[in-house]
């Protein structure tokens, strides 16, 4: 009987002791000046940037927490690097702040991300081709459900409207009669 | 209530036509992503130039640049000593270096690891037999779309990456990879 115990226990323990190594940081932590560098293959993969360098401070933190929301973190299963504490997003973060703070645009630094990545490192998908459907096919279920129940709420509606009448006729006896004589006899009773 | 067919009002085939109709697609769509794995991503990177880097070695700390891997075909893995199956994956790769020797040019690449770890790992798995550099920040594992390890890509002699694997990287594999190179 203690077995399921223990099982259930070695479980949780390797949850949490899992759950730590997937956000402590296994690498080394670079400097800071390491840490804004682009890296050496950014100009040649990204080009030169299509704006001016962004300044250390709240500008900075805004843009770069807009562009980690919309990717991908790689190791999680539908987290955005934003909202990831793993090392790997953490890094990713890192370098997105780091091309923004070069001049890059938004634009570009989705498009360096999908050359290395591919597309499955953009959270929102591109509407076009196959991924259409993910866009049509809720609205399409959202709206067919709609006419459904509405066309069942009037049917129903309808049927109560169309239904005949089909009480006692005065002075005909009822089914429930017994019963309603009882119930006014204990009223009458108190 | 008009019959439309032997036990079955015309409201009821509506509403099960209406079902169907919205079912079948999805069930085409599941059954379509049966034999599909979402973990497998092809690599955008195949037929195009590899990422330049410049890291430096565990050995020295002298800076390794991805131009004097070129003139000739190159292994570059990314790994890590926490990683489950890179022992496995290890002893493949140490016999590839060794078996093709000045021909192909190895490299490891640690991801998301220490100096001492990286050292005493390799101490304990038959040494450094091919370089290894340290990509302090990710940015070369980025750079090259590392989703874990271990993945290896295969360049050609001009510094085009021609295959990536994802995974321990099988032996066969390797060498079907590589002699088509040479």
């Amino acid at each position: 009987m203690r077995r399921p115990l223990q099982i259930v226990l070695s479980l949780a323990l390797a949850v949490v002791l899992g759950a730590q190594s997937w956000t402590e940081d296994r690498g080394e932590q670079a400097t800071a000046e390491r840490l804004m560098e682009l890296g050496v293959d950014v100009a040649a993969t990204a080009g030169p940037p299509a704006g001016a360098p962004i300044p250390d401070g709240p500008a900075l933190d805004a843009i770069t927490e807009r562009v980690s929301s919309g990717m991908r973190c790689p190791v999680c299963q539908s987290l955005s690097v934003a909202d990831s504490p793993a090392e790997s997003a953490r890094n990713m973060k890192t370098q997105i702040r780091a091309m923004l703070a070069a001049g890059y645009d938004p634009v570009q630094v989705r498009d360096y991300f999908v050359q290395a990545y591919g597309e499955f490192v953009i959270l929102m998908p591109k509407a076009e081709g196959a991924n259409l459907l993910a866009f049509i096919l809720p609205v399409l279920g959202f709206l067919v459900g709609l006419v459904a129940v509405v066309w069942t709420i009037r049917r129903s509606v309808q049927d109560v409207a169309d239904e005949p009448f089909e009480g006692p006729a005065d002075g005909e006896a009822h089914e429930l009669d017994p019963y309603l004589a009882r119930i006014r006899q204990e009223l009458k009773d108190g | 209530m008009s019959a439309a067919g032997p036990g079955l009002s015309k409201q009821q085939l509506l509403v099960i036509g209406g079902g169907l109709l919205l079912v079948l697609p999805m069930l085409v769509v599941l059954g379509m992503g049966f034999g599909f794995d979402p973990h497998k991503i092809d690599s955008p990177l195949v037929g195009l130039p590899a990422p330049v880097f410049e890291l430096p070695a565990l050995s020295d700390q002298q800076p390794v640049k991805l131009a004097s891997l070129q003139g000739k075909p190159a292994v570059i893995n990314f790994w890590a000593t926490w990683c489950a199956s890179c022992p496995m994956e290890h002893p493949g790769l140490v016999q590839a270096s060794r078996y093709y020797g000045e021909q192909v040019q190895f490299v490891g690449i640690a991801y998301e690891d220490k100096r001492p770890a990286l050292k005493a790992w390799l101490n304990r798995n038959g040494g450094d037999v091919y370089p290894t550099l340290v990509d302090v920040g990710g940015k070369t594992a980025i750079a090259y779309g590392v989703y874990g390890v271990p993945e290896t890509y295969i360049l050609d002699e001009a510094g085009t990456v021609t295959y990536k694997h994802v995974g321990p990287i099988p032996p066969q594999v390797l060498k079907a990879e590589l002699d088509r190179l040479l």
